[in-house]
């Protein structure tokens, strides 16, 4: 009888709490979502899995090596967070990688104004790191500096560097901060429509860009180098990201390694996103969970996301004050990264005015900005707080 | 829950986040503002090699042309030379 009774009491059955309950559930809501509505399913679907995994009771998947004081007593996805992201942090590299070899430079290049817009994009990513600061005003130490930075990142709308950075600064709201980034990236449609309207007027939506010049293979191999150099001369700290976007594109770019392109842009890319994604989701564990700071960082992402479309689409009509050959202000939004959906989002709205206005080229300038903006962001973060 | 009053936030907290919110934000602008140098002054290089080497293989072309012509000249003349010879009345 005692037997049955240690049975019972370790099954998960009677070891489930309501939190629990809930997360399954929330779990199970972006599975429903990434399945039925095609939500960002590459990222949202494992997630998902990942949370109602891990919030099954007594599982242990998520016991790290370190919690548990020797390898064969850590959980799978404990392990892989462990060497993936809290101790050598290679992931979100690898998929940089990937992202490299599938990225096209070309529209950055014809056009290089609109790197700008890239640049005015990342001022979500300040104004959230100032509202998590500022909150310590109304509850003391609710975040540190570090915390703050991870944060603010999520405005980078880049769901890899802010891993990356979260697990540097603060591993400890890693798994919120990731789902929260890939969360608010999917719903860029629905974020970015109502603040693109209410920042532009009609006739702004309605300008047609002149197409941009044709850009050579060399250049597209030059720029990228170039980038590297310079970047890397002046933050060092954002040398995994940048060299591994840069040595991806090379791949592609100089078409003598299809092999290696093909390896980093589909297989390497996709393990690395199972095992990420997968990861990322067993981080969000009940009692993590429910507690104020994350409906906090839940506002404050969305602030930065708000902030950044802004930041961007005001930083375009500005120049468009200066500029001759005016930009689509719409543009301006896709320097929040969130490639390539931000730019689809521009091109969408735009042709909802205009259908024969093409902005979609136009806006993966920005769009590719916007990367190389927030992994410099990321990079200074790290050399001043890390 | 134990809200603070102001000194919540420490001023060194303050000046280190202006200090990096300063470097942060410059860092980046002036980053992307090289890279965009950068982008122009390739795009202009690229120009200038392009209409170079466009002027280079038009004069090639026009000195192929003026090769075939002038080779076209000599064999004429050299056919009417012969051709004369054959219809040079006197040694007939």
């Amino acid at each position: 009888m005692s037997e049955l009774v240690t049975f019972l009491n370790s099954t998960g059955l009677f070891n489930i709490d309501w939190r629990d309950a809930i997360m399954m559930a929330v779990g199970l809501i972006l599975v429903f979502l990434a399945i039925t509505k095609q939500w960002e399913p590459y990222e949202l679907l494992p997630i998902g899995l990942g949370i109602l995994i891990v919030n099954l009771p007594l599982t242990g998947v998520a016991i790290s090596p370190s919690e548990s004081g020797g390898t064969q007593g850590a959980g799978i996805f404990g392990v892989i967070f462990h060497y993936g992201l809290s101790f050598w942090n290679i992931l979100p590299p690898v998929i940089f990688l990937g992202i490299g070899a599938l990225t096209d430079f070309g529209p950055l290049i014809s056009n290089p104004k609109t790197l700008l817009l890239g640049a005015a994009a990342q001022v979500g990513i300040f104004v959230a790191f100032w509202g998590a600061l500022g909150l310590n005003f109304f509850k003391e130490d609710i975040f540190s500096l570090g915390e703050a930075a991870s944060i603010g990142i999520i405005g980078g709308a880049d769901g890899p560097t802010t891993i990356f950075l979260s697990a540097n600064l603060a591993p400890d709201i890693l798994g919120i901060t990731a789902v929260i980034a890939y969360t608010y990236m999917a719903a860029v449609p629905f974020i970015q429509p109502p603040i693109m309207k209410l920042l532009t007027t009609k006739k702004e939506r309605s300008i047609v860009m002149k197409p941009g010049r044709e850009v050579s293979k060399t250049e597209k191999m030059i720029f990228p180098i170039i980038a590297l150099i310079i970047i890397l001369l002046v933050v060092p700290k954002a040398a995994p990201l940048i060299s591994m976007l840069v040595v991806g594109n090379l791949f592609k770019e100089s078409g003598v390694v299809p092999r290696l392109t093909s390896a980093a842009s589909n297989e390497l890319l996709n393990i690395a996103t199972i095992l990420l994604m997968l990861t990322v989701g067993t981080q969000l564990q009940a009692d993590l969970v429910f507690r104020l700071e994350t409906v906090l960082i839940l506002v404050l992402g969305l602030v930065a996301f708000a902030a950044g479309t802004t930041g961007g689409i005001l930083f375009a009509k500005f120049m468009n004050l200066f500029l001759k050959d005016k930009i689509n202000p719409l543009i301006g939004s896709a320097g929040v990264s969130a490639v390539p959906m931000a730019a689809r989002i521009s091109h969408h709205m735009g042709q909802q005015e205009n259908p024969n206005n093409f902005l979609l080229h136009h806006a993966l300038g920005p769009n590719v900005a916007g990367v190389i903006g927030s992994a410099v962001v990321a990079g200074v973060f790290l050399s001043l707080i890390g | 829950m134990k809200f603070g009053s102001i000194g919540a936030i420490s001023e060194t907290l303050i000046n280190q986040s202006l200090i990096i919110t300063a470097i942060g934000a410059g860092t980046t602008v002036c980053l992307l503002i090289t890279l965009m140098i950068s982008s122009f002054l390739m795009g202009w290089i690229s120009k200038k090699l392009i209409s170079r080497n466009s002027k280079i293989a038009q004069d090639n072309h026009l000195d192929t042309s003026d090769k075939n012509r002038a080779l076209a000249a000599v064999i004429a003349a050299y056919i009417l030379k012969y051709s004369n010879d054959s219809y040079d009345v006197n040694k007939v």
